[in-house]
């Protein structure tokens, strides 16, 4: 499993949020499932950042029912969330190419 | 707005924290719930899964409680936890807290009641719209530092030609005689004439009314108007609503109010800080007001107005010199015999109050610097006391550290005690500072010049305290900061003598009380040489008589006097005067001694070689009548004294005082000699006689050159009557005098009538003895807390050595022995302390005497007396710990482990 690198359990979390409004486990569920299992995120942390993101208008929260006919606290994106997992999204796209970029690079090309 | 959302979310979720927390918890179990469920669908028993699912979920409550802090504001809860804390700390702890709250107090008090004062003398700005815009425009005499001020056409030129400003205002300082009616009776008021433009420009604030419009300004004489001050409105007037509109009489023209300023707006506060203002009027109306006065709006070289601009948005102070500088070359090329001599220079409101009265910066600068000793000795003492502490304090310290707390956290949560220490030490500053400042508005200067030491407790004061207390906290915060970044878990919390060594322990009280003492002996030093230097002044011959007199102005061109009726008038004032009985005899000067202002002109001393760059010198003078010197008992050291032949038409002649004739014909005898006022077509004036130096502008002073013009050669309107009575209380006769005047002439004004006793207390002693006072409580208290600190050192080292004493005292030393022991650890670190101290005084002493040349070199007693005294007190203050000590039972001390 990989290590997450800080800052990047926000844009997981508002990107797993983004496919469907989903309670704090059903996202802990998600996250595995579309990183291919690849990426653990400590329980501790995923409810702190869930109110820390909720407060800044990002995620939006309401109790409703869990599949087993459970109240549980759904979570969706707000427009702003959207907007800023766009933005995230983006800048981690031109991190993650210059990096890989930069890790290419020969001895030839300097 | 999103932050405000933020705002207003982390704020109602304090309300409803309960709820929240309920919920979270909520969620927390329904993930428990949910994690179980799938570990037992993956093939676990229920309780294995049960159990699993609580070990990857860790601690409950922690998450709740990151997940209130993420809903709350950082720190905040953190904050009011330690705040909550702190005060346990102290409430515990009454007496720890009371000494460094009140050290605190009296440390912070002290220096806002001297900011206050620092304040109305200097520092505050003015009180007009955006004041930090305005900068005053002046000339300076090349080659001396004396401001002249600007004629009007000058002014006018640069008003007119400059782009740099939003408006150029022109105003002085000026004596009215005002009545609310032509027939009441006038009274004498200052106030200003200015530039039309100066409300407008200035953005003053009205009552009622308005200011003076542009057309004001442009015939000589044509509009008669007026703005009141408040203050004259409400005492003068009755506050009457109905103002605006009516006549009252100035110098007996009637004049139309137009306006009543704010009660803010007391002036512009020149030539000091003090001065207010009580009227306004246009600049154009001196002609009017003044009739028997050369018309100084048409007189180039008459550099009488101070001027100010309002620097334009964007433009530098250096800018606005730049673009000035040019103009100013092309004046001085049109107009040479005004303008050759002078260059422009443009000063913001500090600098122009500083280059206006030095003596006030000198005063402000010195008493800012002492009083701050006094809070570095308070801070010190604080820092004592939370070594002290340090005890107590490092094994819970350390068991914070043993149960995780981060080190940052640590810090934060000292900080916080160190800012609740600063927070109460500063509330109780506020109430010692308010004391101080009742004591400052005491202080009262004999004039009627409504001056007024405006020391309050402002918002200004206020947030001067609170500065002070957060560098205090500062200061004083160190000491735990350190101690929790050097504490060692382990050894802190097996050893039953945590922390460092013992030896290393006091190291650091030890530095803190020398300190303290170095410090406080400087205070001390400081203040008794300003106390010697005071006492002496108390002691001084003026060089001239200060009972036996009584003093009355007036200005007889506010009614408009020519210089015939001038002349005429105070020759039959002299007269009847003298013939009132219980007068021995009248004269008149232009100047009274130790006023602190008065004529000072640009003088030529025949055969003189000054310096490249000078052409004369500024010297003060005065003009008198033959009578001055007898009357006043001033010593005649060569020649003669002035004569009624000395008048119009007589040879024109001065008397020099022997300062003058040291410095400008050394070795050479002055009589004869001849000096002229530095400008184009003035006459010589042949020096008759010469008189002892005595006293001029204040009694600090060291010999200054001077001279004297008969009266009646100087053409002089403003004068004093001093009349020397038979008996030494002039108080009496201020009455009579007073008639004699009302008798020749019931529309002139009179001011400060005063016996000229109580001028001389007030002006040559009042504000000495304020000082004194004042550095003297700041010499106490500096001492008072080193005392303290002292005692709190001792005592402690005491406590902590009782097993130590006990086994001496059972291996045979006496009660004596361990008695001298004690003391001489008191007695170790005051010695130090002085021989720091000294050092530092010798210079500080230096500093405080460079102003003040004229009392002669302080004494040695000062020297030789502090140390005595601290040596004295630090030996009663070690004395009770040591009494203590040797009382020490060492069965029981011994016992005690």
């Amino acid at each position: 499993m990989a290590q997450l690198l800080p800052g990047t359990l926000d844009l997981l979390i508002l990107k797993a949020v983004s496919l469907a409004p989903a309670h704090g486990y059903g996202i802990l569920l998600r996250i595995a499932q579309i990183s291919g299992g690849a990426l653990a995120i400590e329980q501790g942390a995923l409810y702190p950042a869930l109110a820390r993101l909720e407060r800044q208008g990002l995620l939006d929260a309401k109790w409703g029912t869990s599949d087993n006919n459970r109240a549980a606290r759904f979570y969706r994106l707000t427009p702003a969330g959207k907007r800023r997992l766009r933005e995230e999204t983006d800048g981690w796209r031109e991190l993650v190419e210059a990096m890989t970029a930069a890790l290419a690079a020969t001895p030839e090309e300097v | 707005m999103r932050w405000l959302a933020w705002l207003t979310s982390g704020i109602l979720n304090r309300f409803r924290r309960s709820r929240l927390d309920r919920e979270t918890r909520d969620e927390l179990a329904f993930h428990l719930a949910s994690r179980a469920r799938d570990l037992a669908a993956g093939g676990l028993s229920e309780d294995a899964a049960e159990r699993q699912a609580r070990i990857e979920m860790g601690s409950v409550e922690t998450s709740v409680e990151r997940v209130r802090e993420a809903r709350g504001f950082p720190y905040a809860d953190e904050f009011l936890q330690d705040l909550r804390h702190g005060c346990r700390l102290l409430a515990k702890n009454p007496g720890f807290a009371a000494v460094a709250v009140l050290s605190l107090g009296l440390g912070i008090g002290a220096n806002s009641a001297v900011f206050s004062l620092a304040d109305a003398l200097l520092l505050r700005p003015l009180p007009v719209r955006a004041p930090g815009d305005i900068v005053s425009i002046s000339t300076t005499d090349t080659g001396q530092d004396f401001g002249a001020r600007l004629s009007y056409p000058n002014y006018r030129d640069l008003r007119d030609r400059s782009r740099s400003f939003d408006g150029l205002i022109a105003q002085k300082l000026s004596a009215f005689s005002v009545a609310p009616s032509a027939g009441a009776a006038a009274q004498m008021k200052f106030g200003l004439v200015v530039s039309a433009n100066f409300f407008s420009v200035l953005g003053i604030p009205m009552a009622l009314g308005r200011g003076f419009i542009q057309e004001e300004e442009r015939v000589s004489g044509r509009d008669a108007v007026v703005v009141l001050s408040h203050d004259l409105w409400q005492t003068s007037m009755g506050g009457d609503a109905g103002i605006i509109g009516s006549e009252i009489r100035i110098n007996g023209v009637p004049f139309t109010v137009v306006g009543v300023t704010a009660p803010t707006f007391t002036g512009m506060g020149l030539p000091t800080a003090l001065v207010r203002s009580t009227l306004y009027v246009p600049l154009a109306m001196e002609t009017r007001l003044y009739p028997s006065r050369r018309d100084a709006n048409d007189d180039r070289a008459a550099g009488v107005l101070a001027v100010h601009g309002r620097l334009k948005a964007g433009v530098s102070r250096a800018a606005a010199l730049a673009e000035l500088s040019p103009i100013w070359s092309s004046l001085a090329q049109q107009y040479p015999d005004a303008n050759r001599r002078l260059t422009i220079k443009l000063r913001s409101t500090l600098e122009e109050r500083t280059f206006e009265s030095p003596p006030i910066a000198v005063l402000v600068a010195v008493l800012l610097a002492l009083v701050s000793i006094v809070l570095l000795i308070a801070c010190a003492n604080v820092a004592n006391l939370l070594l002290g502490r340090a005890r107590a304090r490092s094994r819970e310290i350390a068991v914070r550290l043993a149960l995780g707390i981060s080190r940052s956290r640590l810090l934060r949560q000292l900080l916080t005690e160190s800012l609740l220490l600063a927070a109460l030490g500063c509330a109780a500053g506020l109430l010692f500072a308010y004391g101080g400042i009742l004591f400052l508005q005491r202080f009262q200067i004999a004039t009627d010049l409504p001056m007024v030491i405006g020391t309050r407790l402002d918002g200004r004061v206020l947030g001067f305290s609170v500065i002070a207390a957060a560098l205090s906290a500062v200061c004083f915060g160190l000491v735990p900061a350190w101690q929790s970044l050097k504490t060692r878990v382990v050894l802190s919390l097996k050893s039953a003598e945590p922390g460092a060594t013992p030896r290393r322990r006091t190291a650091g009280r030890n530095v803190l009380v020398i300190a303290q003492v170095a410090l406080s002996m400087t205070l001390l030093v400081a203040a008794g040489v300003l106390v010697d230097a005071f006492r002496k002044a108390l002691l001084l011959d003026p060089g001239f008589r200060t009972t036996h007199l009584l003093r009355m102005s007036t200005d007889t061109s506010l009614a408009g006097y020519s210089p015939e009726q001038t002349r005429l008038f105070y020759r039959r004032l002299i007269e009847r005067t003298e013939g009132l009985p219980g007068v021995v005899s009248a004269t008149l000067t232009s100047g009274v001694p130790l006023e602190g202002w008065g004529w000072a002109w640009p003088m030529i001393p025949e055969g003189y070689r000054f310096a490249d760059d000078e052409r004369s010198n500024i010297i003060w003078c005065a003009a008198v009548d033959e009578h001055f010197f007898s009357t006043m008992k001033m010593t005649l050291t060569r020649g003669r004294a002035f004569t009624a032949r000395d008048r119009v038409g007589g040879p024109r002649v001065a008397i020099v005082n022997e300062a003058f004739a040291a410095r400008y014909w050394p070795g050479q005898n002055p009589i004869g000699k001849r000096i002229r006022v530095d400008a184009t077509g003035s006459a010589w004036l042949e020096v008759v006689g010469t008189t002892a130096t005595a006293k001029y502008l204040f009694i600090g002073e060291g010999p200054r050159p001077f001279f004297y013009l008969p009266v009646e050669q100087s053409g002089g309107s403003d004068l004093t009557l001093l009349v020397e009575t038979a008996s030494a209380d002039a108080g009496p006769m201020v009455a009579p005098v007073r008639q004699v005047f009302r008798d020749l002439d019931a529309n002139l004004p009179v001011y400060d009538a005063v016996p000229f006793a109580t001028f001389y207390r007030q002006r040559a002693m009042s504000l000495p003895l304020t000082i004194t006072q004042m550095v003297g409580a700041m010499g106490l208290l500096g001492l008072t807390l080193a005392i303290v600190g002292l005692y709190g050192l001792v005592a402690y080292s005491v406590a902590r050595r009782t097993k130590e004493i006990g086994i001496r005292m059972a291996i045979g030393a006496g009660r004596r022995e361990v008695l001298a022991m004690v003391l001489r650890q008191g007695l170790t670190l005051a010695l130090a302390g002085i021989a720091c101290g000294s050092l530092a005084s010798v210079g500080v002493a230096r500093l405080l005497t460079a102003g003040l040349t004229g009392l002669g070199r302080p004494s040695l007693f000062t020297y030789a007396v502090v140390p005595a005294i601290l040596v004295g007190l630090t030996l009663v203050a070690s004395y009770v710990p040591a009494r203590r000590a040797s009382r020490v039972d060492p069965l029981l001390a011994l016992r005690d482990e």
